[in-house]
């Protein structure tokens, strides 16, 4: 039994001033949570004592490694639509690297394109897929008959075969499928609304990651590229969706479709209806002023332009307390500006570099 | 009278469009809009997506291809198979 005026924990599990809180406490038939307590408080400051006294050497026998963190890894599907248009209809055909029928060309295309825009995105720029919480990619190919278009739905990329005419299959260009997944990486972050100004942002920052997808994948530098996003998508060797070394150059006189009507330069600037026709404000139109300001800045900086230019964009486009939904050209041109110097240096070649693509773009 | 099936948007925003002549009476016209007009609003998610249109006498309205009625189905699939790009 212990005796109560002695502190030696040899003599004494419980030490005397817990024992008569017990005793207090028992009368009041609290007694099982009080001795709770208690003994958990004791046994954390003892815990802390003991621990808090040991050599390095003793800690290193005695606390286990801190678990390394899981390392995030590729999540994705595949769904064959078979030509239907309706989502929940699509058929699993590959899985997590596994696949479960013969694999298709357009599956193997989106599989390569969605390995490379993760890879990209993980391993320059740290992120854990389009949420950076690791979600699965999804991929629907197949989509209706003859669909000439690509698609993301706010939780997938749907892609349509082409008419085999004018266009060929959606998934043919690595950087369409970028672009795809890309808009739902905005998503996740500025979530910039889809009419005008921030719109074409939006479009803008798909084009940009997209063809940093193209360009990593194919092992091409800033010179070595062409900048042309859908060069297979549109069939004709001299057609492409969109150049961003020179927009209004991507089509010109194509016997179906006319002539690449985007701009350059913000002097350029259509204002188009804020309507589905007016494609909300010319958002795949007037992204061609950023598309170009992202191109002159990343060939001035040299290189490749996941590197620098790449960097200096995705700490803009990250930065949920500066760029806002609402944001226009000038706000997003601000805040690379701003990135670039942080990253690099006030007066730095990179800081200048960004300087001169917006002014070349002139926002 | 002149019915016209539109679509547009898309990654590369661009009109299609196809024309045919119908006999349809006012009333079925009307009926029809009703069961195939795009009554919800769209996910404000979707990116890249592209719309369609019915236009009759000037006046467009947006439809959903999904729910065409099964004894209009051949014409509409004959008119998404004639759509042709309006040139930019």
């Amino acid at each position: 039994m212990c005796r109560h005026n002695s502190h030696d924990p040899v003599q004494c599990i419980i030490p005397p001033y817990m024992s008569d809180k017990l005793l207090d406490a028992a009368s009041n038939a609290r007694l099982p949570a009080v001795l709770n307590n208690e003994l958990r408080s004791s046994r954390f400051r003892n815990d802390r004592s003991f621990f808090g006294n040991l050599n390095d050497a003793q800690r290193s026998v005695l606390l286990k490694p801190a678990k390394a963190p899981t390392k995030p890894v590729l999540k994705m599907q595949v769904y064959d639509m078979e030509k239907d248009t309706v989502l929940s209809n699509g058929k699993l055909v590959w899985n997590n690297g596994k696949a479960l029928k013969t694999m298709d060309t357009d599956t193997k295309n989106v599989v390569a394109a969605g390995t490379a825009t993760w890879d990209l995105y993980y391993q320059i720029f740290g992120r854990n897929s389009i949420d950076n919480l690791g979600l699965a990619l999804k991929h629907y190919i197949h989509y209706d008959n003859k669909y000439d278009n690509a698609f993301w739905d706010g939780r997938r990329m749907v892609y349509g075969d082409g008419d085999g005419k004018i266009f060929g299959s959606f998934t043919a260009d690595p950087d369409i499928i970028g672009h795809e997944l890309t808009h739902g990486v905005t998503q996740y972050e500025s979530n910039l609304v889809y009419h005008n100004q921030s719109g074409a942002l939006n479009e803008s920052l798909s084009d940009v990651f997209g063809i940093m997808i193209k360009q990593r994948l194919l092992n091409q530098d800033v010179k070595k590229s062409k900048w042309l996003i859908g060069e297979n998508v549109l069939k004709g060797a001299k057609y492409s969706l969109r150049s961003m070394k020179a927009p209004g150059t991507a089509y010109v006189n194509h016997p179906d479709l006319g002539t690449d009507p985007q701009p350059a330069t913000f002097d350029k600037y259509m204002v188009l209806p804020d309507t589905d026709r007016g494609d909300w404000g010319g958002v795949h139109i007037n992204s061609g002023i950023t598309n170009f300001a992202f191109y002159v800045t990343a060939f001035n900086i040299g290189g490749f332009s996941w590197e620098k230019a790449g960097m200096i964009w995705y700490a803009a486009m990250t930065d949920k307390e500066n760029f806002q939904p609402t944001s226009n050209f000038e706000d997003f041109k601000n805040l690379t500006i701003q990135k670039a110097e942080l990253l690099f240096g006030s007066g730095s070649l990179e800081a200048n570099a960004v300087t001169d693509g917006w002014a070349e773009a002139k926002v | 009278m002149k019915i016209k099936l539109q679509r547009v948007g898309g990654i590369l925003p661009m009109t299609k469009e196809a024309a045919i002549e119908v006999d349809w009476t006012d009333e079925e016209i009307k009926k029809l809009l009703d069961c195939i007009c795009l009554k919800e609003k769209k996910d404000s998610k979707i990116r890249d997506a592209t719309a369609h249109f019915l236009e009759v006498k000037g006046k467009a309205t947006p439809i959903d291809l999904k729910k065409i009625p099964l004894e209009y189905k051949a014409i509409f699939e004959g008119l998404e198979a004639d759509m042709k790009f309006v040139k930019s």
